[in-house]
């Protein structure tokens, strides 16, 4: 049986010829080893604020980089470097969970709509649609400030239940140019249930789309966060997250910049490490939509 | 390129700190007594919203209403060695109330205290541009303070002043709506007025120092009407009103008519409007004005670490606290070990270092500066080992989570905030921070059963101490929602000691029981007493003999100005 996509090796030949992608897969893996190995490395408890004078003047003014904290400390006495290493976990987290969410609802009514189109389809996309027009982020404010807790885990669902509907519509346009592709009425003439058509055929051909979605979703997600902790609604304090290290720094903009530049930093590329990999991804998967 | 923006950043960040450690630019020309001339300019970072001294209650409107009106007692200078206390201004006297057996206007026998003000001779309103048939220079007559708290009594005014002269006799009937007039409000003789009380109000004598009872005269109220106060300020203080130009400026010159000339210098002030605090320190770095306050945490921490501008900062007590008060009636709170717990748990000398020098640790409510602050109140040391065991001893042993309500976006509340859930865990508490926008958090607060701990402060009116313990801490003031009592704190032992005092004649009785109250207060810990706000202001060197005023805040009379000033 023909199934292009996921476990092609075409495709991870095209991969490896592509350059960017390759940049883009380097950065993603070295932003991983930091999330998961980041803690044990990091110098200090993230979240302790220290009062010593390597760590806050008398006028409670941030110290630069010391041996004792080697990127300074923020306003708070607390370790920029530490700060930056679990922050990378929460960014991670953030993305990794809110695009399974977001790829699981949109895949299932994507596919659903697609598959059976007509009321099912209207239906569904009429809600997309719906939820697509109002703006992502007033959604995500509104959303977040009526949640009673705020935690990491509601941050995930916020995101989760608000970014699903680009994924659905697309994966929605996909099944149904693949329902009426022949080995799909073949199977349907042969008297598969819908059940099986859908797990056996149609799903393992959107593969490949939800994963260049996701990986851009991931990066996509990584900035909602921390826009959202910028705002003051993503992860609780004293808890870091590279968004809430932009928030709590943009106060001391001009005497200590760095405290926005580290932070900064890190969110342009570990968004850039993802958006390279997906349109590598992308590339290798469907080389027909290659532009250019 | 993305280099290039960093580096330029980096350049610009640097420049800034070079700039400041050449210190002032200028210096002043070196004149060792006070000399007369000058503009003083300033900038502050709202408008003006009234000049109609029974309506204006908000800061930058009593700036100026204090520039253009004196009452008829005031308080000591800004450089004296008590500027809180209570001197005669339009006045000759201070009074003390003393008891007289009158009739009411019901033909009553009534027992009051009388307060007798006896007017000042030759005191007189400048009004640069009369209305038709009036003089420039007019005379100030008793009746226009009797009128001018009328006003403030008169429903119709809908003044925020109402509350404050209620004690006065017939103002309750007054402000019911009920006649036109308080007759406790009395003209007893050519420049002689006499105010009737029931009950001894000894903070009386500080509400007629508010601008509220500046004196107004009925016939320019006449003719401009309720609204038309602002656009023509009539003055009876060292200053009048030059020219307003509505949220731009709003410029001062030197009465020429004022009974007191010799406090007043300057020929001028001129007081910048909106000005947005980044774009404040701007201006005073550029010399564009002469003082400048509110800066940013950048700025202040720039300036505040630079040796050669160590001279020109001023550094004041504020008369305020701030804390995290407890709502006594929420389980664990109701419990006095707890709340003693936390305030032994929390570390000041931690929230101080975190202030940028704004803040000074507080053991009570009273501040330095406010007249009965007692440096031997018993406070709560930093000691986690007794907070630990006082938990333990009320059966929090194992700690609890709980939320912790602040106010916000805002960068210092957030910190101290960051500080009191690190010193909490450490004893087991695990508090979960909730950012509430300010309106919200006050309205929650507030209320009885709503926020069991949280941030709270109060900014005095007066400097009296009951102004703070009998709001804050008197069970008469609690109530289901918009309770100014707001820990709902009641200890009826506490509430008879105010209410001795708050009749209490004799100062130092008077303070001695308001002590013996803050210390009862303090044991019951409804509040952790965190800290009370230091003002940093600088100043360009020539400005001379200023500080912030306790009460006024920016007064200018007795400063002067060491012109002309040079480039150092």
């Amino acid at each position: 049986m023909y199934t292009p996509g996921v476990f092609d090796r075409r495709a991870l030949q095209r991969f490896k010829r592509n350059k960017p992608a390759l940049v883009g897969a380097v950065i993603v893996g070295v932003v991983l080893m930091v999330a998961l190995f980041g803690p044990l490395v990091a110098p200090h408890d993230p979240n302790e604020m220290h009062f010593g004078p390597s760590a806050l003047s008398a006028l409670g003014k941030p110290q630069g980089p010391s041996a004792d904290f080697p990127l300074g400390t923020d306003a708070a006495g607390r370790c920029v470097l530490s700060r930056l290493l679990y922050g990378a976990r929460v960014s991670l987290a953030v993305g990794v969970f809110a695009t399974a969410m977001a790829v699981g609802i949109g895949l299932l009514i994507g596919l659903v709509a697609g598959y059976f189109r007509k009321r099912t389809d209207s239906l569904l996309m009429g809600f997309t649609d719906m939820v697509l027009a109002f703006p992502f982020l007033l959604l995500v404010i509104t959303v977040a400030s009526m949640r009673e807790s705020s935690g990491l885990v509601d941050v995930f669902i916020v995101l989760g239940i608000t970014g699903w509907t680009t994924m659905a519509r697309v994966i929605r346009g996909k099944v149904l140019s693949i329902r009426e592709m022949e080995y799909v009425q073949a199977a349907r003439a042969v008297g598969a249930g819908d059940a099986r058509i859908l797990g056996r055929h149609v799903l393992p051909n959107v593969i490949g789309p939800t994963i260049v979605l996701g990986s851009i979703g991931i990066a996509n997600f990584i900035l909602s966060e921390a826009v959202l902790s910028y705002l003051g609604l993503g992860v609780p304090p004293p808890h870091a997250s590279w968004g809430a290290m932009l928030y709590e720094g943009q106060s001391l903009y001009t005497l200590a910049p760095r405290l926005i530049l580290i932070p900064g930093l890190a969110i342009v590329i570990t968004v850039s490490g993802f958006n390279l990999l997906g349109e590598g991804l992308r590339d290798a998967f469907d080389p027909k939509d290659k532009r250019g | 390129m993305a280099r290039r923006a960093l580096a330029l950043l980096l350049v610009l960040a640097g420049c800034r700190g070079k700039e400041l450690a050449k210190g002032p630019a200028w210096v002043g020309a070196g004149a060792q007594t006070p000399t007369r001339g000058g503009t003083l300019h300033f900038s502050v970072v709202d408008g003006i919203k009234s000049l109609d001294p029974a309506i204006a209650y908000d800061e930058f409107s009593i700036y100026a209403l204090h520039y253009v009106g004196d009452t008829l007692i005031g308080y000591g200078a800004t450089m004296s060695a008590d500027p809180v206390q209570l001197i005669p201004q339009l006045a000759t006297n201070v009074p003390t109330p003393e008891r007289r057996e009158v009739t009411d206007p019901e033909g009553k026998p009534a027992p009051v205290y009388a307060y007798v003000f006896h007017l000042r001779d030759g005191i007189t309103y400048y009004d640069p541009s009369p209305p038709p048939g009036l003089e420039k220079v007019r005379p100030i007559e008793p009746a226009h303070f009797k009128y001018a708290i009328e006003r403030c009594l008169d429903p119709d005014t809908s003044s925020p002043a109402q509350g404050f002269f209620e004690a006065i006799a017939g103002a309750p009937e007054m402000i019911a709506g009920k006649t036109k007039q308080a007759w406790g409000l009395q003209v007893t003789g050519p420049r002689e007025l006499t105010i009737l009380l029931y009950k001894p109000d000894p903070t009386l004598l500080y509400k007629l120092a508010m601008k509220f009872a500046m004196p107004i005269e009925p016939a320019v109220v006449e003719k401009y009407g309720l609204d038309g106060l602002t656009a023509h300020a009539v003055s009876s203080g060292p200053f009048y009103v030059k020219s307003y130009d509505r949220d731009v400026r709003i410029t001062f010159a030197r009465n020429p008519a004022y009974w007191d000339k010799d406090t007043v210098y300057l020929d001028g002030i001129d007081m910048q409007l909106m000005v947005e605090r980044q774009v404040g320190f701007m201006k005073f770095r550029a010399r564009e004005t002469e003082v400048i306050d509110r800066m940013t945490v950048q700025d202040l921490l720039a300036i505040g670490e630079e040796p050669a501008w160590q001279p020109y900062l001023i550094k004041d007590q504020t008369i305020d606290v701030y804390g995290e008060r407890f709502d006594v009636t929420m389980k664990p709170f109701d419990d006095k070990r707890v709340r003693q717990a936390f305030n032994y748990a929390i570390n000041r000398d931690h929230l101080a270092q975190l202030g940028y020098g704004t803040m000074l640790p507080a053991k009570g409510p009273l501040p330095p500066g406010m007249p009965g602050y007692n440096p031997n109140l018993r406070g709560y040391a930093y000691d986690p080992d007794k907070a630990k065991a006082l938990l333990t001893e009320a059966g929090y042993g194992d700690g609890f989570a709980m939320d912790y309500y602040i106010t916000g976006p805002d960068e210092k509340v957030e910190k101290i905030a960051l500080s009191v859930q690190a010193d909490m865990a450490r004893v087991g508490v695990r508090l979960k921070i909730k950012r509430l926008t300010f309106p919200v958090h006050l309205a929650a607060r507030m209320a009885q059963g709503k926020v069991p701990f949280g941030l709270d402060s109060w900014v005095q009116d007066f400097p009296d101490p009951s102004n703070f313990l009998e709001f804050l801490f008197h069970s008469k003031y609690r109530a289901p929602v918009n309770s100014v009592n707001s820990s709902q704190y009641s200890n009826p032992e506490v509430d008879k000691l105010l209410d001795e005092a708050a009749i209490e004649l004799d100062p130092d009785q008077r303070l001695a029981k308001y002590q013996l109250a803050e210390q009862m207060i303090v044991d019951d810990a409804p509040w952790v007493f965190e800290y009370h706000s230091v003002r940093v202001e600088a100043r360009q060197p020539w400005v001379m003999d200023y500080k912030m005023h306790p009460v006024w805040i920016r007064d200018f009379r007795n400063v002067w100005l060491d012109l002309p000033a040079r480039p150092r």
